[in-house]
């Protein structure tokens, strides 16, 4: 029974897989040549250094690599043909009289865009890791190991498009509102949670956390999973697979949630642009959202908003196909404001709340064989003349436990001064009075509506800390790191930098001053400050 | 069997629309196995709704559409034993007659390949040309040829002979129901072309802006009206003692004395009705199917405005 079920589906698959001829053909003929190129392209080599085997993965172009990404893009197109039922009044006659249930239509549908899409991408992925595995000259497992995770990526980003397209495909009635949505969707759902981050997030708590997971987090959301890429500054080997199997994850979940709505599709809703209003709206929510967070960070709000209405405009019109009303235009343009307001909403929220409680993110422990850390106070006062006042503390030095002189100092002047060393006792009481520092000055209680405005439509947030045109304020900046002058670690993800900045009244300036020279010597560099000076 | 019981379908309004569209109210009808049954009905009417939900295409809004005792929305067992063949071929644009018989044959475990070859060849349609190249009658000859070999208990055909010739009217037509009369299949057939239905089908139906007129076998349906010419001795003859004399009167015209009307009723009832008015001329004409829908469509103000204006 079982068998002949799935019996059913496969034929019925292969009946839609046959009928796409085009973009099967255009599909085979860019995975073809992406993996003839890939296996011309790079060699895999081991070699010994310092008495360690290191595997040393060479590309000599990336072109290969490029058309296998350019193939799984190409699934959008294979999802918009094979789900033109959805869309295409005379499919839909044909298809949904076909003696099937819409659950089976779904699976065929799905194992019809896996063999015109997924399964040419696999069979490349194949054959350039047997190849890779024959030609490398490198340990068997780290070659395949390599290419496998390589080419696992490009499957979880295929199957990302494909998942995308789907959902729009179900949830919109005319094939061009499928493509873009399926198309802005995508890049939403990629990009805003990353550009969320950083703006709520870091940007309003001023705490910045160099080697935290969040970053590799955002691999796990669409088309990021890229970022996976075997890069071991900021994976460690294992870790990137838990990220790349979450983003699969989260794929396939989308083409489960799909069938849902697939299922309570009938030929009624076939024309019709936007099947679902409640897709409609979050789907111009989730773009003018993404937009507005993309000129936050541009700052050109002017320009910002106008392109973001002529956008939402442009699609309300599009979609609506109607006759378009006055009151109809006017709804349009009051549901922008108020996606603006929501925006602006999120994003006090995030501001008064300081990231969403982000700002009491500490770094509680010296990971490595190196620390620095550095106060920076900076006064600014409106006097006869506007003035600042900086003074700075700051200490670098090689964890006395820890040290391993595999000749990494970056300056041999620093090797024999005594001062460099510190036992990690000192580095970690050091570490906890730091935090102790920020824990009492750092308060949410000076934060104004008139300062987020400030940081929401005039300035970034460094030059917020910077800027001649506030009153009277004392701007600090504290930050603590395992890289130093001394010694730097390459790899971004054995970085456990901690870096904060905050303002506090212009009163608690000589508490907070003593109270920093307990834990640092003062340095006499002027004013200076180390932002991004690890990045 | 085919069995309609009171099916509405309600199509919502779309943003600029004030209200639903009801597209069928309250229909019912039985179509029974192994007879040719015409969809008649003016532009509109309701009948590829009909028939979409016929075919599991459309949910009913309300009622039920069983095939052989199966609800067919949904259900592949009901979708397998009907054939839905719809009034454009746009959809198979790419496809080779070799990729249509493939598609087909994956869906219906019945495919007949020999029927499809032995017709493909009697047609002489070419085997591995796109279909685009192909024109309109060979189109059709295609998907009907298609439609037969599936070898389903049910045929249904919106407005399958539209646009085309004579002739290649005539060579689909003698296919079809060479080829379904073999084996005892049910056709359903939808056109404009009441003489064309009324030649093909043993019975029909007549839906208007989505409500059924009459269903019936095709002679009970001419028995049911009759159009009677009169004349009397000294009066002219009126509506009024027409309608007294207990008839039902679907049209009335008058050419001098002698007045001519589309009474609902056979003759053999209506004619006795008459007499008692001592005509000096009363006889009954008979109708056919295209007298019959169009009056009837009159009689409900379709066309009205318009005839009105072109008297």
């Amino acid at each position: 029974m079982a068998q002949k079920y799935l019996e059913k589906i496969n034929k019925a698959s292969t009946a839609e897989y046959r009928n796409r001829r085009k973009i099967r053909l255009m599909i085979l003929i860019i995975t073809v040549a992406a993996a003839l190129f890939e296996v011309s392209d790079f060699g895999m080599k081991s070699y010994k250094e310092n008495g360690a085997i290191v595997f040393a993965p060479r590309f000599t172009g990336f072109f290969g690599l490029f058309l296998m990404f350019v193939a799984a893009g190409f699934g959008a197109f294979a999802v918009y043909g094979v789900f033109s039922d959805l869309t295409n009044k005379q499919t839909a006659d044909v298809q949904l009289s076909l003696p099937m249930s819409a659950k089976d239509r779904y699976y065929s549908k799905l194992l019809a865009v896996a063999k015109l899409h997924l399964i040419p991408i696999v069979c490349a992925s194949v054959f350039v890791t047997i190849i890779g595995c024959v030609r490398g000259s490198a340990e068997l497992g780290d070659t395949f190991l390599y290419l496998f995770k390589i080419h696992s990526i490009i499957l979880a980003e295929a199957l990302f498009v494909d998942s995308v397209c789907i959902f729009c495909m179900c949830c919109c009635g005319a094939k061009a509102e499928g493509v873009y949505t399926s198309m802005i969707s995508g890049c939403c759902v990629s990009v805003t949670p990353m550009l969320l981050y950083h703006f709520v997030i870091e940007h309003f708590s001023g705490v910045t956390l160099g080697g935290d997971v969040s970053d590799r987090i955002f691999t796990t959301f669409g088309a990021m999973v890229a970022l996976c890429f075997p890069d071991e500054s900021m994976f460690s080997a294992s870790e990137s697979w838990i990220y790349l199997l979450i983003n699969i994850v989260l794929s396939c979940l989308l083409i489960f949630a799909s069938f849902f709505i697939y299922r309570k599709r009938d030929g009624r809703q076939v024309g019709r642009p936007m099947v679902y209003d409640l897709f409609m709206e979050l789907f111009m929510f989730v773009g003018l959202f993404t937009l507005f967070t993309m000129f936050s960070y541009i700052r050109s709000w002017g320009i910002g908003l106008t392109v973001a209405l002529i956008i939402y405009l442009v699609i309300r019109i599009v979609a609506a196909r109607a006759k378009i009303t006055p009151k109809n235009f006017m709804i349009w343009v009051f549901k922008f404001g108020a996606s603006f307001a929501i925006f602006l909403v999120i994003m006090a929220a995030g501001y008064f709340t300081g990231g969403f409680g982000h700002y009491k993110l500490r770094n509680d422990k010296i990971k490595y064989d190196t620390s620095r850390a550095e106060i920076s106070v900076t006064q600014y006062s409106y006097g006869d003349e506007y003035e600042t006042n900086g003074r700075t503390f700051r200490q670098s030095a090689h964890i006395k436990e820890n040290l391993d002189m595999d000749g990494e100092w970056s300056d041999p002047y620093y090797e024999d001064d005594p001062r460099n060393y510190i036992s990690r006792a000192e580095a970690e009481e050091r570490l906890h009075k730091i935090n102790a520092l920020v824990d009492k000055y750092y308060t949410l209680e000076n934060r104004s509506a008139s300062d987020f405005m400030d940081m929401m439509f005039r300035l970034d947030r460094y030059s917020y800390y910077d800027d001649p045109e506030r009153e009277d304020y004392v701007s600090v900046h504290i930050s603590v790191t395992d890289e130093n002058e001394l010694r730097y670690n390459s790899s971004y993800n054995k970085s456990n930098n901690f870096q904060v900045t905050f303002d506090i009244p212009n009163e608690k300036y000589e508490d907070f001053l003593k109270d920093a020279q307990e834990i640092l010597p003062e340095v006499d560099d002027g004013y200076y400050r180390d932002y991004d000076y690890y990045y | 069997m085919i069995d309609i019981k009171d099916v509405t379908m309600v199509f919502e309004k779309s943003k600029d629309e004030k209200e639903n569209f009801v597209a069928l109210d309250h229909i019912s009808i039985e179509i029974p196995e192994g007879c040719i049954y015409g969809f008649l009905g003016s532009n509109g009417a309701g009948k590829s709704t009909l028939m979409r939900l016929m075919c599991g295409v459309y949910p009913c809004s309300s009622g039920s559409i069983q095939i052989d005792g199966i609800d067919v929305y949904d259900s592949p067992e009901a979708k397998g034993k009907i054939f839905f063949v719809n009034d454009e071929t746009i959809q198979y644009a790419n496809y080779t007659l070799k990729d249509l018989k493939n598609y087909y044959a994956s869906y219906y475990p019945e495919f007949s390949e020999e029927v499809f070859e032995r017709l493909t060849s009697k047609l002489d349609l070419p085997m591995n040309k796109r279909m685009s190249q192909f024109s309109k009658g060979m189109k059709r000859q295609a998907v009907v040829i298609a439609a037969l070999s599936c070898k389903t208990k049910y045929i249904m055909l919106d407005e399958a002979f539209d646009g085309l010739d004579p002739a290649m009217r005539k060579i689909i037509k003698t296919m079809i129901v060479d080829e379904l009369m073999d084996r005892g299949a049910t056709m359903i057939v939808s056109s404009h072309n009441v003489a064309e239905i009324n030649e093909l089908c043993d019975r029909a139906m007549l839906i208007h802006q989505g409500h059924l007129i009459f269903a019936d076998e095709i002679d009970e349906i001419k028995s049911g009206f009759c159009k009677i010419q009169l004349a009397l001795k000294d009066i002219p003859m009126t509506k009024e003692m027409a309608e007294q004399s207990g008839l039902e009167v679907m049209q009335f015209s008058r050419l001098g004395s002698v007045a001519q009307m589309i009474v609902r009723g056979s003759a053999e009832n209506s004619l006795p009705r008459l007499r008692g008015l001592s005509p000096v001329l009363l006889e009954a004409v008979p109708l056919t199917l295209e007298e019959i829908f169009i009056y009837e469509l009159e009689v409900r103000g379709y066309g009205a405005e318009i005839l009105r204006e072109d008297k």
